[in-house]
């Protein structure tokens, strides 16, 4: 047996409340922070906005298609299906909020565009940047 | 040391690694894009480190599995420098996955994810891991685990389509098509399958065959786990459905002969088929629903020259004599079977060279001849002069099945051995990428011209 254990429960939420606040400090103040830093934190959620848009939240690692554990073998912690249900929520509701009627597609697609310019290093509009900054510091706010 | 300076230390510890390893070229494929992808991760799990509030343990605990994942993955990738497996198989897998596997986003430019091999121990290493998209990193990177021991086997390598299914359903965009067709056409409208409930009253029916009424009851005394939290203690509902799509994918990726590899290598250690597993269903429900899955695609009908037909239907009837006659594993009717395949046909379709193509006329036959006359099977041959012509891979690997059913590899004078057959058909793809190279410069040649 390993010495330690490598499993550790799903704290999702926790990240992507960090990350949509070093997103709402980039767009706010764009300057202060650095192109590294930022990138992996802003491609993580632009994975998870198309996980939001195609309601694709299946996201676990699956064992080899001959990895058949049988009931000998069992596992003290079956998958867990349930990681992204505060998330998805959390998006649902500033998603209502910043972009009120848009529909999810045309709202995720807009902020799609606005994390992709930030991850480039790229200018804001006036109208993009108050929309990245309430859609991230609300969305980060309604993540526990 | 406190918690976070021994993690500093550690991730000073892993660029050290990574320098060592990964910063100069090796492979067939180079090994910069794959430093610079991890160099971006580390940088990001060190300005972590960086802020990090020490007192806060969740994130504490989140950096160190940081760092954990991304110290495997560079073992790994180190690893596969040591090319234990078949290249010219990979790199016309490759091929045929890449613009499935290529992410397309309506921003930004085509997302294309860095492939690595490795070998490992065990027939159940055969794999492709691909990262989750809550996984950290700038570009996703595919695992493609070969099992050490069977490293020629090019003919059961074809198990690998089933794996690609698993790949491009971390794609959330692929994914939601997925989900819809698989949904809409066999899993909704199916009595049994349609939710976790209805597929514990069949899993604990009184006419269930008896070895699943006793493992079920094994579970129970061992682990006190019964039909109210199967489900939720023992088996993932969403992993059985998801085997399920991607033994379809891997049939349509790879024809017969994925269901030849499938069978084979399923069976080797559940030989009834009637094992219950955690995150697979039952391995005859499958292959039933293969088996009916090849009818409807009509390979079980195609016809071929009298010096290969009668190897052919040798090699359907061993197949369809691993069919599990017991009813009670017959529970997916036909039409729906059916439905879905169509529709997953016309969707995989839309990916350049993901779908098996059907074998041209005499192409089978002259393959398998080759093999026959322990030559690799390949686009050439003297007559009149060289002639060479294009042939996929798959048609390869089909024909080294075709020859292994034939009856004159198996008799003493004549044999070839089922290992044999695989290093011909193994070098046969090795040559044919030679010849397509050929092909398609002197192509470019004529077209110059």
């Amino acid at each position: 047996m390993a010495i330690m254990s490598s499993y550790r429960p799903d704290n999702s939420s926790a990240r992507y409340k960090r990350f949509a606040q070093m997103a709402y400090t980039c767009a706010i103040e764009p300057k202060s922070t650095k192109k590294y830093d930022n990138e992996i934190p802003l491609e993580s959620l632009f994975r998870l906005l198309e996980m939001y848009r195609y309601n694709a939240f299946k996201d676990d690692a699956h064992s080899g298609v001959l990895a058949l554990r049988s009931a000998s073998e069992i596992r003290h912690h079956p998958v867990a299906n349930a990681w992204h249900l505060s998330i998805k929520q959390a998006l649902d509701e500033t998603f209502n909020e910043v972009f009120e009627g848009k529909s999810k597609d045309e709202a995720v697609r807009e902020l799609e565009t606005i994390l992709y310019l930030m991850s480039n290093r790229k200018q804001l509009t006036a109208e993009q940047k108050d929309q990245a900054a309430d859609f991230f510091r609300l969305f980060s706010e309604a993540l526990l | 040391m406190k918690p976070v300076d021994f993690l500093i230390n550690e991730a000073e510890n892993l660029q050290f690694v990574l320098d060592q390893t990964l910063r100069y070229d090796y492979g067939l494929d180079g090994s910069r894009e794959f430093y610079e992808e991890c160099c971006a991760r580390l940088k990001h799990i060190k300005s972590e480190l960086k802020i990090i509030d020490a007192a806060d343990v969740e994130v504490v605990c989140e950096v160190a599995k940081d760092i954990d994942d991304l110290s495997e993955l560079i073992c790994r990738i180190e690893r596969s420098s040591l090319g234990e497996y078949s290249w010219p198989f990979v790199e016309e897998f490759k091929e045929i996955s890449k613009e499935i596997c290529t992410e397309i986003r309506d921003v930004g430019p085509p997302r294309i994810p860095k492939v690595h091999v490795i070998a490992e121990g065990g027939l159940s290493s055969y794999s492709i891991y691909s990262d989750p998209n809550r996984e950290l990193g700038k570009r996703r990177i595919f695992t493609i685990v070969f099992p050490r021991t069977l490293k020629h086997y090019v003919l059961l390598h074809t198990i690998l389509g089933h794996e690609v299914g698993h790949a491009i359903y971390n794609l959330p965009k692929v994914q939601g098509k997925l989900d819809d067709i698989f949904l809409t056409h066999f899993v909704t409208p199916n009595k049994i399958f349609k939710d976790q409930k209805t597929v514990v009253q069949w899993l604990y029916s009184a006419n269930a065959p008896e070895d699943v009424r006793g493992e079920l009851n094994k579970l129970e005394i061992d682990h006190s786990i019964g039909s109210k939290d199967f489900f939720f203690a023992f088996a993932s509902y969403d992993s059985w459905i998801q085997e399920f799509l991607c033994d379809f994918i891997g049939l349509l990726m790879f024809g017969p002969s994925f269901l030849a590899a499938h069978t084979d290598l399923l069976y080797s250690s559940d030989p009834n088929g009637d094992g219950i597993h955690d995150d697979h269903p039952f391995t005859a429900l499958r292959v039933n629903i293969l088996l009916t899955a090849a009818e409807v695609l009509g390979y079980d009908q195609w016809v071929f020259d009298q010096r290969i037909q009668s190897a052919v239907n040798d090699f359907w009837k061993d197949l369809f004599a691993k069919r599990q006659t017991d009813p009670w594993y017959d529970i997916f009717p036909k039409s729906s079977i059916k439905q879905t395949i169509e529709h997953l046909k016309e969707y995989l379709a839309t990916f350049e060279g993901a779908l098996y193509p059907k074998p041209a006329i005499g192409e089978i036959e002259k393959l398998v001849t080759k093999i026959l006359d322990r030559c690799p099977p390949v686009g050439y041959q003297y007559d009149n002069g060289p002639q060479c012509s294009h042939v996929d891979f798959r048609q390869i690997i089909f024909a080294g099945w075709i020859a292994h059913a034939h009856k004159s590899t198996k008799v003493k004078k004549t044999k070839i051995t089922f290992s044999e057959i695989n290093r011909l058909c193994e070098h046969g793809i090795m040559q044919q990428a030679s010849i397509k190279l050929m092909l398609n410069n002197k192509n470019k040649r004529t077209r110059s011209k």
